[in-house]
């Protein structure tokens, strides 16, 4: 629905001007025509119910639409205190629940703090020297050379790259031989006259053997092999 | 001679109207009940007992001739005061909406700015219009009820309350050709 279409009976300046007028603009002092207070009550009640007619003697009565309001003012509080004193009187009455609502409360704090917010792994620093490596090129690598050896546990790896790579985005991956396991993207920097690039790497999740580093960035590719081994 | 000054209104209500017509005698016994009513709240609005007399008779005859029309509508008619006091609203607001200065100081106090004025007319005209149970909601929302309250009175949701209120002031405004 547009907002404009609820703006009347939201707004306050009109709400506020139709509480005066239905007051105040429909003075009826022999109460000509006006219904019993008993009539007024059950309309409270029971709105559907009630004698619709009245709706229209109290849109031009002033005296039985202040009592109307009256009424609807004390039933007003009354259900606000209801639902308030609902709430109270849930905790109060059944100290049972009570228990049950703070056990509860304490169960998911301890399933927060536990489970799901599992603690961070501490990454080890560890560099890998792969500047001796040189470019695949073509079919060929370098698979025959020396193995590194890398630890089975998080580690903030500092990868070294060959002499003569580029700065920029590499993408580094390991290959276990029948497919890439893992793989991460990081920028290569020129630190202390080597180009090298950080990442983190849990490798506990892979099983220990020996397994091919590949860094590519564009056309540029270099592949290492490596062994995971047990902590 | 009788030389005292008989108040506008005071004389009674004419039994025929402008064309001659007989007005019920229904309505004429209410519009004499209502008589000091409709005075009081139509001089507090216009400031001039003889326009307010007019409009009186001009209601009543109205009301008459509704009745005469279609008897049907002496049945669906529930409370013929009410009836007839909202049909004397009615054409004191058309008045009203035609003068574009309002003399009396009294409405100009109590009416203080158009933006009221045209609140006065179209809450008149709703409430002389909708249905007994928008009536209700209506009253509810005044006294400062909030949807959600007046949905669980009416056993509909707080959304359908307000649409259904809405909707029917908003047709009341086109109805009388304020811009949405």
């Amino acid at each position: 629905m547009p907002r404009q279409m609820k703006q009347p009976l939201n707004d306050e300046r009109f709400l506020q001007f139709a509480r005066s007028y239905l007051r105040e603009s429909f003075p009826n002092p022999e109460r000509v025509g006006c219904p019993p207070d008993r009539e007024l009550q059950t309309l409270i009640e029971s709105p559907l119910k009630a004698n619709s007619s009245l709706t229209e003697h109290l849109s031009c009565c002033s005296p039985c639409y202040s009592r109307y309001a009256a009424l609807l003012e004390a039933q007003r509080i009354r259900l606000r205190r209801k639902a308030f004193d609902r709430l109270v009187a849930f905790y109060r009455q059944t100290p049972a629940r009570l228990a049950w609502v703070s056990g509860a409360l304490v169960l998911l704090s301890i399933f927060w703090i536990f489970i799901w917010r599992a603690p961070q792994p501490a990454y080890s620093a560890f560099t890998l020297d792969l500047t001796a490596a040189s470019e695949t090129r073509g079919a060929n690598s370098n698979s025959s050379g020396p193995v590194a050896r890398i630890p089975k546990r998080p580690l903030q790896l500092k990868i070294q790259l060959p002499l003569g790579s580029k700065e920029g985005l590499y993408l580094v991956s390991l290959d276990a031989g029948k497919g890439v396991v893992w793989s991460h993207e990081a920028e290569a920097r020129l630190v202390d006259h080597v180009i090298a690039l950080e990442v983190r790497a849990d490798l506990r999740s892979l099983p220990a053997g020996r397994y091919e580093i590949l860094l590519q960035s564009g056309f540029e590719k270099i592949e290492y092999p490596i062994q995971i081994t047990r902590p | 001679m009788d030389m005292t000054t008989r108040e506008p209104g005071s004389e009674g209500i004419n039994p025929v109207d402008r064309l001659g017509r007989k007005i019920n005698p229904e309505v004429l016994r209410v519009a004499e009940q209502l008589r000091k009513r409709l005075f009081s709240y139509g001089e507090k609005m216009l400031g001039d007992a003889a326009v307010v007399a007019n409009l009186l008779e001009e209601s009543g005859a109205a009301v008459s001739r509704i009745l005469q029309r279609n008897p049907e509508t002496s049945t669906a008619i529930r409370d013929l005061q009410a009836y007839l006091f909202r049909v004397f609203i009615r054409k004191i607001n058309r008045l009203l909406r035609q003068q574009p200065q309002l003399s009396n100081w009294e409405v100009a106090s109590f009416i203080d700015y158009r933006e009221s004025m045209e609140g006065k007319v179209v809450l008149d005209e709703f409430l002389g219009n909708c249905d007994p149970v928008t009536r209700q909601m209506l009253y509810r929302r005044i006294e400062g009820f909030s949807w959600k309250e007046i949905g669980k009175f009416y056993r509909v949701s707080a959304h359908a309350a307000e649409a259904r209120c809405s909707q029917a002031v908003q047709r009341v405004r086109r109805k009388l050709g304020y811009r949405d």
